[in-house]
């Protein structure tokens, strides 16, 4: 095979993938290290056992 | 440009408001072609009448099916911590829907006519069948979603208005039940219009409206655990409980591997003997120009990956794991609808030697079709988005910052037991 096609092959092979791929992954680690900095408020149930 | 930036970096919600009104407005322009001169416009034609729009209109079908089962799960199996979740999933169909309705108004050719399979009933047709299901459970969405619109504060003067919609929640577990029938038989009945086409060998099969269900559930409830992410992360307040989340997410993982074998089977025990065009198809579909969609996006990565990211990131903890697993679990659902619809058009119509032209067709849609779904997409987000942000049901809750953790000194590390 021509190196220029296999070379276009592998390109659009990865940018068949990668392009939604990619943004996906940003923004999981965008979304990820919000969640870990920060925790889900106490439950009205766990809130009433603090106080008793 | 300096100041675009500062708008940007100021105000983010309002510039991705501003940028979703451009894309919009690019689309309503190749809309309003479509509209004025018909489908000559687009690449769809007699042989390929079925394009990009109908896999945006089956996607977002789809992608709506956590609307009917997590308020099946919260209202009728007494999970009632599953609620905030349902809320958004319904908020999600109402939405997804009214997409399908704008890509079904562009596609059917004589958008004039869209109320005629509600007057003119053909009870023969299996699209009639579909049509009525989703007029109906358009219906009962707009009635689910209606006690959260009351709820703004603009319309808090019209008192009747706001004792209308806490009458309406009241019937909440009856319209669940309304929902949860009237999908499960448009979701499968959107496979089965496929599954009774017999001059299409590909489609022509039993199994479709099970597959179609199955997976419409999976990819739904995998959808909304991803929409809520992205909405608590870049909202940054809290509308779902994390434990609630990972629990839907393993749900989803766990249907999304019931699908993968019963399409394993389908694919296998389907093909044992040649089945004419079928047969053919299916080397197409898992070998020839289909095969890197089919076996990359379709079955690995948004099957497989997606089935095992949703279904461990409850042990790990993570919540990336939960996003990427909704998100490669969406891409593999839009997968599925294209390769399903695509793979028609590659087998002829007829075996007839008698007629040998027209036999297959190639289509790609056109730059008049994409802006058409660009205009859709915009505004089913833009809806996404403002009801997010304004609706006082998705207010949220504060999250609860994690204090820092002090780094170990050398002194408080344990010492090794024993040794020498």
């Amino acid at each position: 095979m021509d190196t220029e096609v296999l070379v276009g092959n592998i390109v659009s092979i990865l940018v068949y993938f990668g392009g939604p791929i990619i943004p996906l992954l940003l923004l999981a680690i965008l979304v990820g290290r919000w969640h870990s900095a920060n925790d889900d408020p106490p439950t009205e149930a766990e809130q009433s056992h603090r106080t008793h | 440009m300096v100041r675009i930036l500062k708008f940007i970096r100021e105000r983010p919600f309002w510039a991705w408001i501003g940028f979703l009104l451009i894309v919009i407005a690019f689309g309503l322009v190749c809309a309003f072609l479509v509209l004025t001169r018909g489908l000559g416009v687009t690449n769809l034609s007699d042989l390929a009448p079925w394009g990009l729009w109908i896999v945006l209109d089956l996607s977002s079908i789809a992608l709506s099916a956590g609307a009917f089962s997590l308020s099946a799960l919260a209202h009728l199996l007494g999970r009632d911590d599953f609620k905030p979740v349902a809320r958004i999933a319904v908020f999600i169909g109402v939405l997804g829907y009214s997409g399908a309705m704008m890509t079904l108004l562009m596609d059917i050719g004589r958008p004039d006519r869209f109320w005629h399979p509600i007057v003119f009933w053909n009870t023969h047709s299996m699209l009639w069948e579909v049509t009525m299901c989703i007029v109906l459970y358009f219906s009962v969405l707009l009635l689910e979603v209606f006690p959260m619109l009351v709820d703004l504060p603009f319309l808090a003067r019209y008192r009747w208005l706001n004792r209308l919609g806490h009458q309406i929640h009241r019937f909440a577990p009856l319209l669940a039940v309304m929902g949860m029938g009237l999908s499960l038989l448009h979701q499968s009945s959107l496979g089965g219009t496929y599954g009774v086409v017999a001059g299409r060998a590909s489609l022509f099969r039993a199994t479709m409206p099970l597959l179609f269900i199955v997976s419409a559930v999976a990819g739904g409830m995998a959808f909304t655990v991803q929409m809520t992410l992205i909405v608590q992360g870049l909202g940054r307040r809290i509308l779902v409980p994390r434990q609630i989340l990972f629990q839907v997410g393993q749900v989803a993982g766990a249907i999304l591997l019931v699908y993968l074998y019963m399409r394993f089977w389908d694919s296998t025990a389907g093909n044992y003997g040649y089945v004419p065009g079928r047969s053919e198809a299916e080397t197409t579909l898992t070998t020839g120009t289909f095969g890197l969609s089919f076996w990359g996006w379709e079955i690995f990565l948004g099957g497989l990956l997606a089935a095992i990211l949703l279904i461990t990131a409850r042990q790990r903890q993570s919540i990336a794991m939960l996003l990427i697993g909704g998100g490669l679990a969406m891409a593999g659902i839009i997968a599925n609808r294209w390769n399903t619809t695509m793979l028609a058009f590659t087998q002829p119509l007829t075996l007839s030697p008698a007629i040998t032209d027209p036999v297959t067709v190639r289509y790609a849609p056109n730059l008049v079709e994409w802006g058409v779904v660009l205009a859709i997409v915009g505004i089913l987000t833009l809806g996404f988005s403002l009801g997010m942000h304004f609706l006082p049901a998705f207010r949220g809750a504060a999250p609860v910052p994690v204090p820092e953790q002090p780094l170990a000194t050398p002194a408080a590390q344990p010492q090794p037991a024993g040794g020498d």
